[in-house]
């Protein structure tokens, strides 16, 4: 059968489709998102097509569903369940004080309130080992308290469940039987690693989002049924993968940033297949800059991640966020400091520009002053811009800081670089990556307009603009695969016996993987496995994640000691021969390998006199405010055939986005039609 | 010299603090004793060549200004000529950084083509550092009860380590092996800054780098300036006491005397104890940490900090007094001074700042460990940290629970789960204190319940509380929150109460309780909504004792319903208590 496929990514501002017809290629579809209902901007997307969706074989998307509830507090009351003696676990969180000079600082409120927080007296020993049982009775008459005091959901979270889930599974079993249809979450059901408050924290999470995501994907699947979709609905989670929709609702925190996960994970294959393994990727959007790190074509993970305040144990697309993007406010501190972000015009009122009651100056803006950006072709002329209202609000801040309209304007643009290669410090030099072995990946409606710019600054080998940078999250779900992952604590010296262990574990969760991977159509060689092993040098408490083969032979013994230590030493600056090292976890990433589209364009060449692409227009735009305004060609990025060389200045527009070429820039449209920019060495 | 340009300006402070925060992850990262990688008890920054700092990681408030101090010690001690690129230089001198001997610090010059720009330094808790007791204690009577001291130690020349002294720290300090990994982190963090530094130099060139401190630390100054300039001139006072020294059984006395004057501000400690016997004191250079923090908290608490706020800051402190310690005095316990110092010249100021200065926090740092063999390894072990506790309330809404005290900031509490998987030791109780937030129409914030059983066959207990002749404050009639405690074997007929104890000896299935105060209410406790006072009693935060007797409300023991009558003749009567 022919492949049809949907991805469609839920964004704040804009809620993205992307669809893949084998046949007949590629459209891109762009409504407003409707954040109260986000399933009417998706059923909405889906008509735009105006086609028949019974030859659709895919219908992957991302949501925000589950971080609105969250930053909105419209979750669900839920009744937390621990050991005793630690049911203010939740409240103490881990007592520090980030804001550590205000004394009107307040942590974050726990989601529990302290009346539906109750204890039973069982208990685990760090060992795994069972101290005191856990009572059947006891727990359950919690249960009935917790449902009487109007609790629509429940967390069960125990001490040391990380190293013996044993009561935690019996309590499992006692809701299921004695409470059919009651909703909850177990702190070990999907983390499963240590720290009380991080796990508990998740544990919560989940069944405070739990019902509001069933209800929504109930909702949204009965929804595109009755549109005509008749293939299975499948969600993006922040690991990069894929899950079935209901078994995803059952680990709703794993949904929280599927949006940054599907955009990072479109830019790593669309490098590979432009030869590009190693990436920085910088999505800019309207409120947020989102970078992350591709070494060697691989995914960045990290094991935790706070949302709003709250610890989320899960294994996470490792993305750096910082408050700097199109709506970025620009403003003056009493010092006389000019400052950018990190607090954003939002959607509504929007940039001054927009002409919808910005009254502060804005990073668009700022574009809009330069030239960067064409008041009459923004978002492909279905949104008119206006210039007077951008400078009238730029003019107080100029003169307040001894500039013209133009410095200021392009002084903001530098101030939010800056923010942004401090961002992408944070995910390459802070671990061990030095930016000049990266080709930097700009993408998101604004990330066009500074690629070439942040690529000089960080020295980064070249910058690329994809195609389609907007709607790159959305391509990204059309790209992924499906996914499991597993992890399990285990502490041991690193020796022939942990080697034992390790290679016994590894093979029950590829025995586990297969036969998962298998009920969602997966076997042979469309299966992948990928295991690794967190170790340090004992005594150490952080970790290194070094792959390891599967097989695990006696040679690995060594070999894997090696790779550690060279992991370090690269990390770190420092490795030590003589230590010995130990592993702490084990972990196995399995993938169901989902067959791709291909997305790279297939048009045709330049022809053979090679001759230089031809603008549509010329108009005057600032680049650096030394030079003033100068006048450059504009090109309609459409009309660019692969091979096609354009030299800065120039500006190249698409319909949701502009890349900036700075002069001494040149742009290639390369393999996949990808646009290629070289860094100039010589100019900095 | 010309002016850096505004944007350049701002570039280069997020280079710096950029800088800053991956020193902090590095050493967090490497470190091997969970009071670093766990409880983040360390420092970080960067500064300029004469030990102005430019930029600091979130980490401990309380180095803010001595850590400047310790490199402006080894550049007198040393003598900037003989500093040489490559070297790595250790201090703990309590004298002259003013904390105690377990700070350690280490610093790296930064050099840039041969010229020095500046320096980075960390300053880490060692969980032990030599002395008589391990971990330290809080009787000793002089400095060299109380451990290894290092000053302007020259641990590398040029790039080259010294392994004479390695050795000695080795030899004289419990837990080398630990501690040789901290120390190693420590310098990796340090290489790490000084990476940075120079990449900077190189971009944007020395003489801009150099104009664009200058300019920051100009503008750090102004802020502060324009804050202190908004308070009305004027005297302020306000005082309060810590139990006793450690050895003695008098409280100590802090009066802080601060006078605002246009844009400067002026704290003098004059009257204050004079210099102790135990282990209450304070290097001057704390003293001066102390009021910056202070400072930084009621003028511009959210902004990057750097030297230039302080240039506003006066301090005077007499040459005998207890926060000016002076050889052989001891000091390891100056922390809890400094955070009994913080929070009265924020007292002080109350009426400077129209009163938008919450009620004392629980104002102690509740030291406590255990140590002892673990049956399991053979092995020495130690467990010790800070323990949070209740937060003052403020004008508009209750404190907030069990949260790190002042003089810390982004540290946090080791989690059960670790202490039982490293020590022989079991959680039995983490839980919120009832009735222990000081009483106000807003309650503080509540302290902790923290039990720990001990599993080993013997163990020693150290612990160090105080507030309890001074308890934390309320304010605008707001009542006391209670003060911190431990009480060994809780229910039990040999049950024992503790305040200040260097090893105490326990036996197998001991239990320490470490129970911590809360903050002082805010406004009359009988203005409470009783609504609000049902709330807590529902939520066990207060006692139907506790809503009858402070708040005047008369809750129905088993329904929780409110008597209005009853509470409306109780609280004509003024409450019960």
């Amino acid at each position: 059968m022919a492949q049809c496929r949907i991805g469609l990514d839920t964004g704040g501002t804009f809620t993205d489709l992307v669809l893949w017809d084998e046949a007949a290629g590629l459209r891109l579809v762009k409504v407003p998102s409707t954040p109260h209902r986000p399933d009417d901007a998706i059923v909405e997307a889906y008509q735009r097509l105006d086609r028949d969706g019974r030859d659709l074989t895919f219908f992957g998307h991302g949501t925000t569903v589950g971080l609105n509830a969250l930053i909105e507090r419209k979750g669900a009351r839920v009744g937390l369940i621990t050991t005793k003696g630690f049911r203010d676990v939740l409240e103490i969180a881990r007592f520090n004080r980030p804001d550590m000079y205000n004394l009107f600082y307040l942590k974050p409120r726990p989601l529990v309130r302290r009346d539906m927080r109750l204890e039973v007296d069982e208990r685990v020993r760090a060992d795994g080992s069972v101290a005191r049982a856990l009572d059947p009775e006891e727990f359950c008459s919690a249960v009935k308290t917790l449902l009487d005091l109007g609790a629509e959901s429940l967390a069960v979270s125990f001490l040391n469940a990380y190293a013996n889930p044993v009561h935690e599974e019996f309590a499992a079993g006692l809701l299921r039987r004695e409470f059919p249809g009651v909703v909850f979450a177990l702190s070990t059901g999907h983390a499963g690693e240590w720290r009380e408050y991080e796990r508990t924290s998740t544990a919560v999470l989940n069944a405070y989002l739990a019902p509001r995501l069933r209800d929504y994907v109930g909702r949204l699947s009965s929804r595109l049924e009755s549109a005509g979709v008749l293939c299975d609905l499948l969600v993006m989670r922040c690991d990069g993968g894929l899950y079935g929709a209901r078994a995803a609702v059952d680990n709703p925190v794993s949904m929280l940033f599927s949006g940054p996960a599907a955009a990072v994970l479109g830019a790593a294959r669309l490098g590979e297949e432009a030869g590009r393994r190693n990436l920085i990727t910088v999505d800019i959007g309207g409120t947020s800059c989102d970078v992350s790190l591709v070494a060697g074509g691989d995914i960045p993970f990290v094991p935790l991640k706070h949302v709003d305040g709250y610890p989320v144990q899960q294994q996470v697309v490792d993305v750096h966020s910082i408050g700097a993007g199109g709506g970025t406010i620009a403003w003056v501190d009493s010092a006389g400091m000019l400052k950018v972000g990190p607090a954003s015009a939002g959607a509504d009122p929007g940039p001054a520009c927009y002409g919808h009651g910005g009254t502060r100056p804005t990073v668009t803006d700022a574009y809009l002053l330069l030239g960067w950006i064409d008041p009459d072709r923004f978002l492909g002329g279905e949104f008119r811009l206006y210039p007077d209202l951008a400078a009238q609000v730029f003019e107080p801040l100029a003169s307040g800081l001894g500039l013209d309209l133009y410095q200021a304007a392009h002084g903001v643009i530098r101030i939010l670089e800056a923010a942004m290669a401090a961002a992408v410090r944070v995910v390459s030099v802070d671990r061990g990556h030095d930016p000049r072995d990266f080709s930097l990946m700009a993408f998101g409606g604004a990330g066009p307009l500074h690629a070439a710019a942040l690529a000089r600054e960080l020295g980064a080998r070249e910058a690329i603009v994809p195609q389609h940078p907007a709607h790159l999250a959305a391509l990204g779900i059309l790209l992924a695969d499906v996914r499991r992952t597993y992890a399990q604590t285990l502490v041991r010296p690193w020796n022939r016996e942990a080697l034992t262990e390790v290679r016994g574990l590894i093979r029950r969760m590829s025995r586990e993987a297969r036969r998962a991977l298998r009920s969602q159509g997966f076997s042979g060689p469309s299966v992948r496995l990928a295991a690794s092993i967190e170790m340090r040098y004992a005594g150490q408490e952080h970790t290194l994640q070094v792959g390891v083969p599967s097989s695990l032979g006696e040679e690995s013994l060594d070999r894997v000691a090696r790779r550690f230590r060279r992991l370090h030493l690269r990390q770190y600056s420092f490795a030590l021969e003589d230590e010995p090292c130990e592993v702490v976890a084990v972990r196995l990433d399995a993938s169901g390998l989902v067959e791709r589209p291909t997305l790279g364009r297939s048009d045709e060449a330049l022809g053979d006199d090679g001759s230089p692409p031809a603008p549509r227009t010329e108009r005057k735009v600032c680049f650096v405010p030394e030079d003033g305004f100068r006048t450059c060609s504009a090109y309609d990025r459409a009309s660019l055939l692969a091979g096609a060389r354009v030299q800065g200045p120039a500006i190249i527009e698409e319909p949701a986005s502009n890349t900036v070429l700075p002069p001494g820039f040149t742009a290639v449209v390369g393999p996949g039609g990808h646009l290629f920019i070289s860094t100039d060495k010589n100019r900095r | 010299m010309k002016r850096v340009d505004p944007v350049t300006l701002e570039v280069l402070r997020h280079g710096f603090i950029a800088a800053a925060n991956e020193m902090r992850i590095n050493l967090m990262r490497t470190s091997y004793n969970p009071i670093i990688y766990e409880v983040l008890d360390f420092s970080v920054g960067v500064f300029d060549a004469r030990g102005n700092m430019i930029a600091q990681a979130a980490g401990l408030p309380i180095f803010l200004g001595n850590l400047g101090a310790a490199i402006k010690t080894v550049i007198a001690d040393v003598g900037l000529a003989e500093i040489k690129p490559g070297d790595v230089y250790m201090i703990n001198d309590t004298y002259t950084t003013g904390s105690h001997v377990n700070d350690v610090t280490v610093i790296s010059p930064v050099y840039a083509d041969g010229e020095l720009v500046g320096f980075t330094a960390s300053r880490a808790h060692w969980l032990d550092i030599g002395g008589k007791s391990p971990g330290g204690s809080h009787d000793c009577t002089d400095i060299f009860q109380e451990g290894l001291r290092l000053r302007s130690v020259r641990l590398y020349e040029e790039g080259k380590v010294n392994r004479s002294i390695l050795q000695i720290i080795k030899d004289n300090v419990r837990w080398p092996e630990a501690h040789m990994g901290d120390l190693r982190a420590q310098i990796a963090a340090a290489r790490t800054g000084e990476q940075r530094f120079l990449e900077l130099v190189e971009r944007f060139g020395r003489e801009t780098v150099l104009e664009a401190v200058a300019e920051m630390l100009r503008q750090g100054e102004e802020s502060v300036r324009q804050a202190i300039a908004r308070m009305p001139d004027g005297t302020y006072l306000a005082e309060g006491y810590l139990d006793n020294d450690g050895v003695g059984t008098e409280p100590l006395y802090i009066k802080a005397t601060v006078t605002i004057s246009g844009d400067e501000m002026t704290v003098d400690l004059t009257g204050s104890s004079e210099q102790t016997l135990g282990p209450l004191n304070c290097g001057l250079a704390a003293s001066v940490s102390g009021c910056r923090v202070a400072l930084k908290c009621a003028t511009d608490p959210l902004s990057p900090v750097n030297e230039g706020n302080f240039a506003p800051l006066k301090l005077i402190v007499p040459s005998n007094s207890m926060f000016n310690v002076k050889p052989p005095g001891p000091a390891f316990l100056y922390g809890i001074s400094l955070i009994v110092l913080i929070d009265v010249v924020l007292k002080a100021l109350a009426p400077a700042l129209g009163d938008a200065v919450p009620a004392a926090h629980y104002g102690d740092m509740a030291g406590f460990m255990i140590y002892g063999v673990d049956p399991a390894t053979g092995r020495q072990f130690i467990q010790q940290e800070p323990e949070g506790g209740g937060w003052g309330a403020f004008p508009d809404r209750d404190g907030e629970n069990v949260m790190i005290f002042i003089a810390d900031g982004d540290t946090r509490n080791i989690p059960a789960e670790v202490i039982e998987s490293k020590f022989p030791l079991r959680l039995e109780r983490y839980s919120l204190r009832e009735d222990s937030g000081g009483p106000g129409k807003f309650r503080g914030g509540l302290g902790h319940y923290r039990d720990y059983r001990l599993l080993a066959d013997e163990g020693f207990m150290t612990c160090i509380m105080d507030r309890s002749y001074c308890r934390p404050w309320g304010m605008s009639g707001g009542k006391e929150g209670a003060h911190d405690l431990v009480v060994v074997n809780p229910g039990t007929a040999g049950e024992k109460t503790v305040m200040k104890y260097t090893g105490y000896r326990l036996k197998k299935g001991d239990v320490c309780s470490v129970r911590t105060g809360g903050g002082g209410g805010y406004g009359d406790p009988l203005e409470r909504d009783p609504e609000m006072v049902r709330m807590d009693v529902i939520r066990e935060l207060v006692t139907l004792e506790s809503a009858r007797r402070h708040y005047g409300v008369v809750l129905d023991p088993d329904t929780s319903a409110i008597d209005w009558q009853a509470t409306a003749e109780l609280r004509r009567r003024g409450g019960a208590g």
